[in-house]
């Protein structure tokens, strides 16, 4: 009997053990987006390059301050695509044919395709950097597939966001 | 006493893997809703005219609308109940305005998303 409670312990422990609650970040006073209505910088046809040859790991730097996003420029997520909401809801990942199906179905229908990080497990919703364009198109070709992402990340909370710059077939 | 610590530790454990999981009931969420890219990259709020038009352009090119719970400051993305339905056109038509929203939240992976089965005016 004592084992067993000592195995429930260890099982709570281990489950208390996750990610802790981040502090939420006041967002900036400002009503001029810096990136949603910039001019576009990178050709709409570069963004499925290839980018095999991608560093794995790019340094990250600290937030600046706390009234502004917390933001890393230039990151790699390394992962798979994700419907956000199948993901979130039933575990869905497209690792299998109704997997794909059930996360094309989604996409298209509007909900956020996202990127599921292989090392950490965290969900990035994904958007490109051309303002005011769904990142849904650019990720769709690349579900099932393991993908290198490159972009700058925001943080708010716990949600993570990755404005895209290049997405490719991931080699590795 | 032997029982009634095991009974002990498996309500403990019950509530740890509920938080786990994280799968609520049916909630209610008081908050506005934000595209939540402006609203992470730039801090975009539906405040003012300049911003509603920005937030409108994003949601039509296709980006996710979210809601931003009042108080907790907590974002979510949402989506209809119905399968394979985005939430975009059910949100624009809020905009601006303070809204209570109903239904479950499911998170994982660092998202939290909310499954809406209503949504309405809010108080305040």
């Amino acid at each position: 009997m004592k084992k067993l409670a000592g195995l429930l312990t260890v099982l709570i422990l281990a489950g208390c053990s996750g990610e802790p609650p981040k502090q939420e970040q006041k967002p900036p006073v400002s009503t001029q987006p810096d990136t949603v209505a910039k001019p576009m910088e990178q050709p709409p046809d570069t963004a499925q390059q290839t980018v095999a040859g991608l560093p794995k790991e790019t340094p990250k730097s600290t937030p600046v301050s706390i009234s502004r996003p917390s933001v890393e420029r230039n990151v790699t997520i390394i992962g798979d695509i994700v419907d956000i909401v199948g993901y979130a809801t039933s575990g869905v990942v497209p690792n299998s044919p109704a997997g794909r199906e059930i996360t094309e179905a989604s996409a298209k229908g509007g909900n956020p395709l996202g990127i599921l990080e292989q090392s950490t497990g965290q969900v990035y919703i994904v958007t490109m950097k051309q303002a005011n364009t769904s990142a849904n198109g650019a990720l769709l070709p690349f579900i099932g597939t393991k993908v290198a992402a490159k972009g700058d990340v925001y943080r708010k909370g716990q949600q993570r966001l990755l404005i895209l710059t290049v997405v490719g077939k991931h080699a590795g | 006493m032997e029982k009634r610590l095991l009974v002990l530790l498996l309500i403990i454990l019950f509530a740890s893997l509920n938080s786990m999981v994280a799968q609520t009931g049916e909630v209610t969420i008081t908050g506005e809703i934000v595209d939540l890219v402006s609203y992470m990259a730039s801090g975009v709020k539906p405040d003012s005219p300049q911003n509603l038009e920005i937030i409108q352009g994003s949601a039509r090119g296709g980006n996710p609308l979210g809601i931003l719970e009042d108080g907790s400051g907590r974002l979510y993305v949402v989506t209809m109940k119905q399968a394979n339905t985005g939430s975009n056109q059910t949100l624009l038509p809020w905009l601006g305005s303070r809204i209570t929203a109903k239904g479950k939240v499911y998170s994982k992976g660092s998202t939290s998303v909310l499954v809406v089965t209503t949504i309405g005016k809010g108080a305040k």
